[in-house]
């Protein structure tokens, strides 16, 4: 299994002015995403954890292209996202795809449901070589709907005729026409209840198998991702803090952060005992970002230099990384002991 | 003799009248809860979960629904009986609530302040305006707003959702009720944030004995915080009784479903159980059990006549024939 995506030092800060009247003021940065690394393997499913405001969505968009990123480098297949011409610009929205939370907001309530999955091909196959014709159109759209499982007779309803779980099967039905080889997913079931949820996700696995996708699923529910990623990035303000095989970071999380979701994470056991409250405080700003480890204010294990030193991401063996004093420290102070003495 | 339960909802019955039909969104619903009982209220979207809330708080959105029947015993009184000034008087005093959106429940032109003393004042229960203030800062700091005295003179919009969330807990506290119904009070909140909040309840009902009604549809909330749990389909409870008998050994084949259905972590490779079929249409439900057309257990009977809930051998209630033929468990 080859990498498919590749983020190197993706940044993307927003100049947001406060202060002062209209015009005036002073600009600060807002570090949405702030120097993010890691790779996927085509084929597999990659999560993303992560507060409110952590940057989850904005990293999508920068994939997705929906957006730039203010530094680094994004590749895909071997090819430089922020480099593409016009024509790689169509190949690339062939490639990738976007299934988002609220199906009711990106699919346009004025057209028939078998337009907007038509839509995509509309666009991208009437023209050049591979061009198909109205009946192909048709066709393909037919049998998308069949394979995300909706009837036919939906096909001239329009979207606020469906249910919420029908409007997101036909959000992926458009994002499949295409036949992309990767999928960004950013909170796709966090709207469904628990039962369409499991259909959907069942839908997703049953597409992956059949046409061996690349997922990235941006999510907040860490039991969702749990089921459904192999690798797991968690962020927190704009920062990945640990990242690594999905089952290694539920079976072990290292970071203070990881733990303090799992903790919190409710689990349908009624005999669980939950221990010390997970977390004190509120999720940072962005905008106001603390000296050092950004998660610092909010650690119970915080030490005198997580106030002072930002801790870059370490690898600690077993494919995972972990950006933290604890977790890095310790380590990093016996390599030093053994080269001798450089500082 | 025994002692009356605190609230007691019998036979309740809320009609939506819409262009298309009648809905019956509460369909007989009955249950009791006693002191310090914490109920959590399941089922999925559109089940009836916030209309049972609203009817026993007698807040529904006029003129499409209404109660049509059954009774809501609080305290002596049905308070489906009340006039609207006595209602009002139970509402936010010894009926507490926390609705859905926290940005619709506070007020954006009043501070802080204002909207969290407001039940004192009600109340009259403030000798003056500095008791006010000492009262409000109090009921902040119980639902941990940091540096409250600061916070007094703000408005929600400079709050962040959490600190909203536990600004409603606090005006729904200020009054000292006796019950707290919280409809979905996390749902916008992140995990941590949630499981703050969620603390803070149980602290409180240890504190004072106040009853809750927690309507969620994440069965991990229930398991955390509630002792009793009541699992809504179509307008009607279909299971009620103690969460660790039905969350470990659920009865109704509906309930059993929603708990296979939920994802669990490390089983990646692994298809979710899923319940076939789609929600019943309420404006043409089955003339059987609603969740028959789904259900991998129906028999020919379940499609005759809607099952009532009965007393199981184990003590809760559920309402499908299959059990009482004893083709379950
Ligand atoms: N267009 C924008 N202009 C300014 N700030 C932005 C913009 N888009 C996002 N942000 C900020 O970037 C930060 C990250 O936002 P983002 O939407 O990526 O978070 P998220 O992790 O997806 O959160 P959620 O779970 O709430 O969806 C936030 O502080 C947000 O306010
Ligand atoms: N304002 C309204 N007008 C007409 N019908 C309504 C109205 N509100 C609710 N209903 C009907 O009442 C039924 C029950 O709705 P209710 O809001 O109680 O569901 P719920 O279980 O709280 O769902 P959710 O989990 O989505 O909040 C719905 O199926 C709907 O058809
Ligand atoms: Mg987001
Ligand atoms: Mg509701």
């Amino acid at each position: 299994m080859g990498t498919i995506l590749e983020l190197r030092d993706v940044k993307r800060y927003f100049g947001i002015r406060s202060g002062g009247w209209v015009g005036g003021g002073v600009e600060k940065p807002l570090k949405a995403v702030d120097g993010a690394s890691f790779s996927i393997a085509s084929g597999s499913s990659f999560g993303v954890a992560g507060e409110s405001g952590s940057g989850k969505s904005t990293m999508g968009k920068l994939i997705l292209r929906l957006d730039r990123p203010t530094g680094g480098a994004i590749e895909f297949e071997g090819r430089d996202i922020g480099k593409l011409d016009a024509q790689g610009d169509a190949w690339y929205r062939t490639r990738v795809q976007a299934v988002f939370q609220d199906a009711s907001g990106s699919l346009d309530p004025r057209m028939r449901i078998s337009a907007i999955v038509a839509e995509p091909l509309e666009i991208h196959a009437r023209t050049g070589p591979n061009r198909l014709t109205k009946i192909e159109i048709r066709e393909k759209v037919e049998d998308m709907l069949a394979q995300v499982a909706l009837p036919e007779r939906v096909m001239h309803d329009f979207p606020h005729e469906l249910s919420g779980g029908q409007k997101q099967r036909v959000a992926i039905a458009r994002a499949m026409i295409l036949e992309p080889t990767m999928l960004v997913l950013d909170e796709p079931v966090s709207a469904l209840d628990v039962s369409i949820r499991a259909q959907v996700l069942n839908l997703l696995s049953d597409f992956q198998d059949r046409y061996g996708l690349t997922y990235l699923m941006i999510s907040h529910d860490l039991a969702t991702l749990g089921h459904v990623s192999s690798q797991l990035a968690v962020m927190y303000l704009g920062r990945i803090v640990e990242i690594g095989d999905t089952e290694e970071i539920y079976e072990r999380p290292l970071h203070p952060y990881t733990k303090a979701l799992f903790r919190a994470m409710p689990l349908p056991d009624p005999d669980r005992v939950k221990s010390a409250p997970s977390l004190r405080g509120e999720i940072g700003s962005a905008l106001d970002l603390p000296k050092g480890c950004r998660f610092c204010p909010r650690c119970d294990e915080a030490m005198p230099v997580c106030s002072a030193v930002d801790p870059e991401l370490v690898d600690v063996g077993a494919g995972r990384q972990v950006a933290c004093h604890l977790i890095g420290g310790p380590q990093l102070t016996k390599a030093t002991h053994q080269r001798g003495s450089n500082e | 003799m025994t002692q009356a339960p605190l609230l007691s909802v019998e036979d309740l019955r809320t009609y939506c009248y819409t262009r298309a039909g009648v809905v019956k969104a509460v369909d007989g619903v009955r249950f009791a809860l006693e002191r310090g009982d914490s109920l959590g209220l399941v089922g999925e979207s559109g089940s009836g979960k916030s209309m049972t809330c609203n009817s026993i708080l007698r807040l529904l959105p006029k003129p499409a629904a209404r109660t049509v029947g059954g009774r809501v015993l609080w305290d002596g009184r049905d308070l489906l009986t009340l006039s609207e000034r006595e209602m009002r008087r139970v509402r936010g005093r010894e009926i507490g609530m926390i609705l859905q959106d926290p940005l619709i429940s506070l007020n954006p032109v009043f501070t802080i302040a204002n909207q969290v003393g407001e039940p004192f004042r009600l109340r009259g229960a403030a000798k003056g305006r500095s008791d006010l203030r000492e009262k409000v800062l109090d009921v902040l700091r119980q639902v941990h707003i940091p540096s409250p005295e600061a916070r007094l003179s703000q408005y929600p919009f400079e709050f962040s959702g959490g600190m909203r969330q536990r600004t409603v807990a606090a005006i729904a506290l200020a009054g000292s009720p006796g019950l707290l119904i919280a409809d979905e009070p996390t749902t916008s909140l992140d995990v941590t944030i949630q499981d703050q909040f969620l603390r803070l309840l149980r602290e409180l009902q240890e504190k004072t004995g106040m009853a809750l009604i927690l309507v969620t549809h994440d069965l991990g909330i229930v398991a955390e915080t509630c002792n009793k749990v009541a699992v809504m389909y179509a307008g009607k409870i279909v299971e009620f009784g103690d969460v660790r008998q039905v969350l470990t050994s659920p009865a109704h084949p509906y309930t059993e479903a929603l708990l296979k259905a939920l994802p669990v972590p490390g089983t990646r490779q692994k298809r979710l159980y899923q319940i076939s079929g789609e929600p019943p249409n309420l404006l043409d439900p089955p003339a059987g059990c609603a969740f028959e057309p789904r259900c991998h257990r129906a028999m020919q009977a379940c499609k005759k006549a809607r099952p009532p809930i009965k007393r199981l051998s184990d003590g809760r209630q559920a309402a499908c024939l299959a059990l009482e033929a004893g083709e379950v468990r």
